[in-house]
């Protein structure tokens, strides 16, 4: 498929999916006009795209679709269930369009007759009403001045004013500024008098290139029927090839005379608010930004040198500038990174219309609630999440909230409810997954456990550890295997997925109230803000994100230390001796470093030689042949070109523990 | 078949190149295909508890590059290092992917051509060597030498056989202990 057939069912799908979240709203809020706004608009988008690109069917679909929804707006139709669930059916057709744009597929093939036909059937009720809707169209008057440079840039006057003629009816009245003429200079502008159905959002978008450097001014004449009306295009047209445009008030003197008197429709807008809009996003390739991203990562290696280079030299000027430097390249770098980032809303919204669909399907009432949609990740994590997710939530409303009648007896309210949260902590991103079903039943996992031979009878289990074995390959629980969950597969696959992207998960829950997923994702940017610190003759990062204080001690305290425990600040905290733990010893008489490091919900102390400062590493991986090595996420290169290893604080303090137990079962 | 020496195309389809290695007092040989360069050890930095036979990683350029000592993955002694010693950057197939992996060498010794019929099944080394590693035995020049199959002994698989079996090793000696 050639790239701008597939850009078009990149964003045709975008939109899709915001037509879903859009019109699920519209369901909650029947009478919110600003959601019909925006489900029309939307819609006429895709229509325009799809035309655009010659995707007929698709573009035939959705105009019909936008021809019920304009009565909508118009206030001739109210927003009922029918036309939803008829809406949902043709957004699902859609969907399957964008993979069979032509109806190769029979089944396609019929169901886009039946549903051309539903909706014609719809539009048919209303046509009685046409002529209701044509007095609706207002006027507006537009002055369209285009700065004298316009046509340099190869932009032309004529194709906005096509542009506009295709929006509603349009008298246009030329004029030319008076003046020396020059060959390359835009000398002409218009008095446009438009009647149309449109809002004044729609004409400003036939504007939105030439917004930039022209004169534009758009009103509405709050009379109809002018351009129609001879004897006012007559006296209008009078004033054309001058160099004075129309005045205001003369306008309002003929429409007065010439016109009937219509209601303002249009509220007024936000002039800054709606061309903001228009420039608020750029569509860039993602192997654009991946370069970008490699060369900002080249970028700060090399300021690395440049600052190591600039401490050496001693020359206080080349030092002012490797400073500021340093600088410029760290914001460039958070920029850079950040565009990567994509905010998780993106994927909370999918489930919007699962939920509705499978809750429905299952006669249940069920709430998604979605908190910290905001937080972000990484656009190729998210992806991956979109899978293990909607097993779970598929499981929550399959499992795990109970029929209305059954919530009811238990005293709950009938609405279930699925919270979705997602939150930052240290390097890590939390996803929760939080139901207020029924729970699961540790008895009857471990019942079910036994029966697959996962776990022995008279084996001691925690609770976590019983949880946990609903991860395992071709455990489920369910009774009864449904159509949408309950095979067995599934959470497994949750498991692996999430293994992959170098997570976990666990699982909280308590019978009758509800159970909690937890998904830990560690943050996977490419470039960290790091504590550079020395143990044994090998330099180490310390991402600077878990990093809370720094200490100084005798070496002496840590020695013959019998707990291992360290008290800072009145605190005791555990401590890990990294110079042992590395392979060497410490010299007694010498002092070493602490750093105390957030570890989950505690803090660690972690010890070394000395800290060499703050350091903004590139993260490079060390290879498969260190996969064992998971305490070590990756290396970084210095600006000496030596190799610093960077440390995941949590690992090594899961690694310490597994040793130090294990070295104490051998004895 | 009519045998042409100065027919390039009919001689390349036999004749390959290998370059040749020193570890102690034996002489080894890898095709030189599978040589991306030769460098001179840098500072290699060493990764905690790792296996012994990985040495640690080295910056090539701006990436991160594993290096093992060969020396310890053949059960020699570890490499001592000497104004000889080399890294060999070898693109190792694994897989479905391509691994670049560092070797020492005590030292490179030359790059020669050889016909592959004149590469020698390995006899019955014995114990001493997997059968597996060793592609043939290469007589060149008087000097009997172990062609390797480096894709055998650097792949992932191999390292992990062998940290398994390190870690068996590790339990049944701390056991015993």
């Amino acid at each position: 498929m050639d790239s701008v057939r597939s850009t078009f069912i990149n964003e045709a799908t975008e939109l899709l999916q915001e037509l879903d979240v859009a019109l699920l709203t519209l369901e909650n809020n029947p009478n919110d006009t600003v959601g019909v706004e925006h489900v029309f608009r939307v819609m006429h988008t895709l229509k325009g795209n799809s035309k655009m690109f010659d995707f007929a069917m698709i573009g035939d679909a959705v105009h019909d679709l936008e021809t019920v929804y304009e009565d909508v707006r118009t206030g001739q139709r109210a927003i009922s269930k029918p036309l939803l669930d008829l809406s949902f059916q043709t957004l699902d057709h859609l969907k399957a369009l964008l993979d069979d744009p032509d109806c190769k597929d029979e089944a396609n093939k019929t169901r886009h007759i039946t549903l051309l036909k539903e909706l014609h059937a719809l539009s048919a009720e209303d046509s009685g009403h046409q002529s209701v809707s044509e007095a609706l169209s207002a006027t507006f008057h537009i002055f369209f001045k285009p700065s004298k440079s316009f046509l340099l840039d190869g932009s032309n006057p004529l194709y906005v004013l096509e542009d506009l003629a295709q929006v509603g009816k349009v008298l246009m009245i030329p004029h030319f500024s008076e003046g020396d003429f020059s060959v390359t200079d835009c000398q002409t502008y218009w008095d446009i008098l438009l009647e149309t159905s449109a809002g004044l959002k729609e004409i400003r978008e036939v504007f939105v290139f030439a917004e930039m450097n022209s004169e534009i001014n758009v009103q509405e004449l709050n009379y109809s029927g002018l351009i129609a009306n001879p004897s006012f295009a007559k006296e209008v047209l009078k004033t054309r090839f001058d160099d004075t445009p129309l005045s205001r008030e003369q306008l309002q003197v003929w429409a007065e005379m010439y016109g009937q008197q219509t209601l303002s429709k249009t509220t007024t807008l936000d002039k800054s608010n709606t061309s903001s809009k228009a420039f608020s996003s750029v569509r860039v390739g993602s192997e654009k930004l991946e370069e970008l991203m490699n060369l900002v990562s080249e970028l700060i290696t090399t300021q690395a040198s440049l600052s190591l280079f600039a401490e050496q030299a001693q020359n206080q000027e080349l030092e002012t500038i490797t400073e500021i430097f340093e600088k410029l390249s760290r914001r460039l770098r958070d920029v850079a990174f950040g565009m990567t980032l994509i905010p998780i809303n993106n994927l909370f919204n999918r489930f919007q219309r699962m939920v509705r669909d499978i809750s429905n399907d299952l006669g249940k009432n069920v709430n998604l609630i979605s908190l910290g949609g905001e937080t972000e990740l990484d656009k190729n994590i998210i992806e991956s999440l979109s899978d293990p997710l909607m097993h779970i939530i598929r499981n929550s409303v399959d499992h795990g909230i109970e029929l209305p009648e059954v919530r009811a007896a238990k005293g709950k309210s009938e609405e279930g409810r699925i919270t979705l949260k997602a939150y930052y902590s240290g390097v890590f991103v939390y996803i929760q997954i939080i139901d207020d079903g029924k729970g699961i039943d540790l008895k009857s996992v471990r019942r079910k456990a036994l029966e697959k031979g996962l776990i022995q009878e008279g084996d001691e289990h925690t609770e976590s550890e019983i949880y946990d074995l609903i991860f395992h390959p071709g455990f489920s629980t369910s009774e009864s295997v449904t159509d949408l969950s309950g095979r067995g597969v599934g959470m497994d696959v949750v498991y692996r997925t999430i293994q992959g992207l170098r997570g976990s998960i666990s699982v909280e829950s308590t019978l009758d109230v509800g159970t909690t997923m937890t998904i830990k994702l560690p943050l996977t940017l490419s470039v960290i803000d790091g504590l550079l610190v020395a143990i044994g003759g090998e330099k180490y990062l310390l991402p600077l994100s878990v990093v809370e204080k720094c200490y100084e001690i005798e070496n002496s305290r840590l020695i013959n230390n019998f707990n291992e425990l360290i008290v800072l600040d009145g605190v005791q905290y555990p401590f890990i001796n990294l110079s042992g733990e590395f392979g060497q010893q410490l010299d007694q008489a010498k002092r070493s470093q602490i750093i105390l490091v957030k570890n989950n919900d505690s803090f660690v102390a972690l010890t070394c030689d000395h800290i060499i400062g703050e350091y903004q590493a590139v993260v490079k991986p060390l290879g498969k042949y260190f996969q064992d090595q998971d305490f070590v996420s990756g290396a970084t290169i210095l600006g000496d070109g030596t190799i610093a290893l960077i440390l995941d604080s949590q690992k090594m303090v899961e690694l310490y523990v597994e040793r130090h137990q294990h070295v104490k079962k051998l004895a | 078949m009519k045998h042409q020496p100065h027919d390039f195309q009919k001689a390349s389809d036999t004749v390959r190149s290998y370059l040749s290695f020193k570890l102690d007092e034996e002489f080894f040989s890898i095709p030189v295909m599978k040589v991306l360069e030769i460098l001179e050890v840098p500072k290699i930095t060493k990764v905690p508890h790792s296996p012994d036979f990985l040495k640690g990683v080295i910056n090539l350029r701006g990436a991160v590059l594993p290096v093992i000592d060969t020396r310890v993955k053949f059960g020699m002694t570890p490499t001592e290092f000497g104004i000889n010693t080399s890294i060999l950057v070898l693109s190792v197939q694994h897989e479905e992917d391509v691994l670049t992996v560092g070797i020492l060498v005590d030292s490179v010794v030359e790059v020669f051509e050889i016909d592959d019929n004149e590469i020698k099944p390995s006899p019955s080394i014995g114990a001493k060597y997997k059968a597996e590693f060793i592609e043939g035995m290469i007589n060149y020049e008087d000097q009997f030498m172990m062609l390797l199959d480096i894709d055998q002994i650097f792949s992932l698989i191999e390292i992990q056989n062998v940290l398994m079996n390190t870690e068996e090793l590790h339990e049944t000696s701390k056991e015993n202990a």
